[in-house]
């Protein structure tokens, strides 16, 4: 599949475009005539966390990796200005896959990237051509010990206890503990990748928007049922490609969606949380093969 | 996994310093020596790039990027110091041949080193360095005032405009056909580098400093005359601070020059990053790994 064409469009460019009042960053690279697939980035991260991925299959594919409002370059309007809540980041996607006009769409989605693109994809399962999924979780046996321990607090409605979890996990040493635990390679994890969300995370106000999609965070488990059924239903394509030594949604939240989808394609990685900051070049290898193989499907 | 960069720190002179790392190890070396005020970051894809056949190594400068920012009194942040700690970084990773990539401050950094070993040198790889008094151009006239007076106040607030924010996105941007291209990463990372104490302070100590480089191009120039080094230029022509004509002038002294302009700026590998590293790989291919490949089968057919 590889034909000639124009090597600037494999250059990734860096844009803006208003969605609501949002000045909303995204990166893109690649052919917007191949196939799109859109990424959704987790938590403390932004697109940056793909700018290996977009490279690497650059050539290929057409890539989109927007950063949600509150996260990385996009605006971050106080919260008496903006409703943070993953029902909004979700509509936010969705308006900008309409500005842009995605069709057929392969979604990656990491982390955070899992509420708010199950969230699109079930209002508008049109616009799904195969998912791709990475340490992004909707099964109860997927929520690492990190989630049960915020459960935990949450339950004893010990305030301070969240309080001092959430400090931690936006913390310089909580960012970093995220990349790089779990990682067989410790001196592979760019120090680029903490330092980066570390910086956009002291910018003024962030901390707090933070919070309240934190809070927000329980909105999701009740879902889980009905992202499921969507599955069950639909069949989509699906390769999960999994850190399984995350402990904050370990290895058996990718064997989880065996249940759903008996087709999907799983590889397990010695790997953490961010796996590509380790294994980009693997992914992305995973992906060309299972995209082209269900490109005949299209 | 093999050609991975590692990121790594390593204690030089009692400095703290970061690099990156990528490549076999028995591969011919290439260092990379990054401009102000970035770091080895702006080399985070030309090490993909060429660590399939190289050994890459990109360190960091004291007070840039992720390595330790010693305060002023404990260090002198000079091209010259700048130059030892390379140095010493290098052998303590036992390189003893290399080719040098130098960029802004890569080059006075880089000029030292390899005239002061121009037998360690296999080649020289130029991206809007300078060692000419003529690459000097409008840009300069500030810093030459501050180079004749340190207590001119004007010039030295016209320095530390270059990067404050709008003056460091200029600096990426300026010159580049399409200014999408560049990745905010890169004035986002260098910002929270320089807002760290006292390192507006460095950046104005460095460019008084920078004034111990033009005094040395005579030097500089007459190793390239002496010993015919292997040199290519990789030069975004569109540059407002080292602009062509400092590329030009090299011809007048190298012999063995491979000369390529980009229509793009000063940070030229952000927006020819792809054609720039096959350029470089190419130039390499043919003048460095070859020469390696001969020198092995010689010694093995002793």
């Amino acid at each position: 599949m590889k034909t000639n064409h124009n090597d600037c469009l494999e250059r990734s460019s860096y844009r803006r475009v208003k969605i609501e009042d949002i000045e909303l960053f995204y990166r893109e690279a690649g052919d917007p005539g191949r196939p799109t697939i859109l990424l959704l980035h987790g938590f403390p991260s932004s697109s940056h966390m793909f700018r290996n991925l977009i490279k690497l299959l650059a050539q290929d594919y057409h890539l989109v990796a927007p950063d949600y409002p509150g996260f990385g370059y996009s605006s971050w309007p106080s919260p008496s200005a903006f409703n943070y809540s993953f029902d909004h980041l979700a509509e936010i996607i969705e308006k900008f896959i309409d500005y842009l006009g995605l069709r057929s769409i392969s979604f990656y989605m990491q982390d955070y990237g899992g509420p708010v693109g199950f969230r699109v994809i079930t209002k508008r399962p049109e616009l799904v051509h195969s998912l791709i999924i990475q340490n992004a979780n909707i099964y109860v046996e997927g929520l690492g010990p990190d989630v049960q321990k915020v459960g935990a607090l949450t339950q004893a409605k010990d305030t301070a206890g969240l309080e001092s979890t959430i400090n931690f996990m936006m913390s310089f040493e909580g960012i970093k503990e995220q990349y790089l635990y779990g990682a067989p390679h410790p001196d592979f994890i760019s120090p680029d990748s903490y330092y980066m969300d570390h910086f956009i995370f002291e910018r003024h106000g962030i901390k707090d928007i933070q919070k309240i999609l934190f809070k927000d965070y329980a909105n999701n488990f009740p879902k889980y049922p009905e992202w499921q059924k969507y599955l069950r239903t639909y069949q989509p394509p699906a390769l999960i490609t999994w850190g399984k030594n995350d402990k904050i949604f370990p290895g058996p939240g990718a064997l989880a969606y065996e249940k759903d989808l008996p087709d999907a394609e799983i590889h397990l990685f010695d790997g953490g949380h961010f796996l590509l900051e380790e294994y980009a070049k693997e992914v992305s290898e995973l992906i060309d093969n299972f995209l082209q193989k269900n490109m005949i499907s299209q | 996994m093999k050609n991975q960069t590692h990121y790594q720190f390593i204690e030089i002179n009692g400095v703290n310093i970061f690099y990156r790392e990528a490549g076999p190890k028995d591969a011919p070396a290439v260092v990379l020596l990054h401009g102000y005020p970035a770091s080895s970051f702006m080399f985070r894809n030309l090490i993909e790039q060429l660590s399939d056949k190289y050994h890459v190594i990109a360190a960091d400068y004291p007070g840039y990027g992720r390595s330790e920012q010693p305060p002023i009194a404990e260090f002198d942040y000079t091209f010259d110091n700048f130059a030892v700690i390379i140095e010493a970084l290098l052998d303590k990773l036992n390189i003893t041949r290399y080719s040098l990539y130098l960029m802004d401050y890569g080059a006075p950094v880089g000029w030292r080193i390899a005239s002061k070993h121009p037998e360690r040198i296999d080649s020289l790889i130029v991206q809007n360095g300078c060692a000419y008094e003529e690459g000097l151009e409008a840009f300069w006239d500030p810093f030459k005032a501050y180079w004749k007076d340190r207590n001119d106040k004007e010039a030295e607030h016209t320095l530390s405009t270059f990067h404050a924010p709008d003056g460091l996105k200029w600096q990426y941007t300026h010159g580049v056909p399409d200014p999408s291209v560049v990745s905010p990463d890169n004035w986002e990372m260098d910002l929270r580098h320089l807002e760290r104490p006292e390192n507006g302070q460095i950046q104005l100590d460095l460019f008084y400093d920078y004034g111990t480089n033009p005094p040395n191009y005579p030097k500089w120039q007459q190793y390239f005359r002496d010993y015919n080094p292997e040199m290519l230029i990789v030069y975004g022509k569109n540059d407002y601070i080292f602009p062509v004509s400092g590329a030009e002038a090299y011809k007048k002294d190298v012999v063995n020059l491979e000369y390529h302009l980009f229509d793009t700026g000063h940070f030229a590998l952000e927006s020819f990053g792809d054609e720039i590293g096959a350029t470089i790989k190419d130039f390499l291919d043919r003048k460095v790994a070859q020469k390696y490949s001969q020198t092995t089968q010689s010694t093995q057919s002793v």
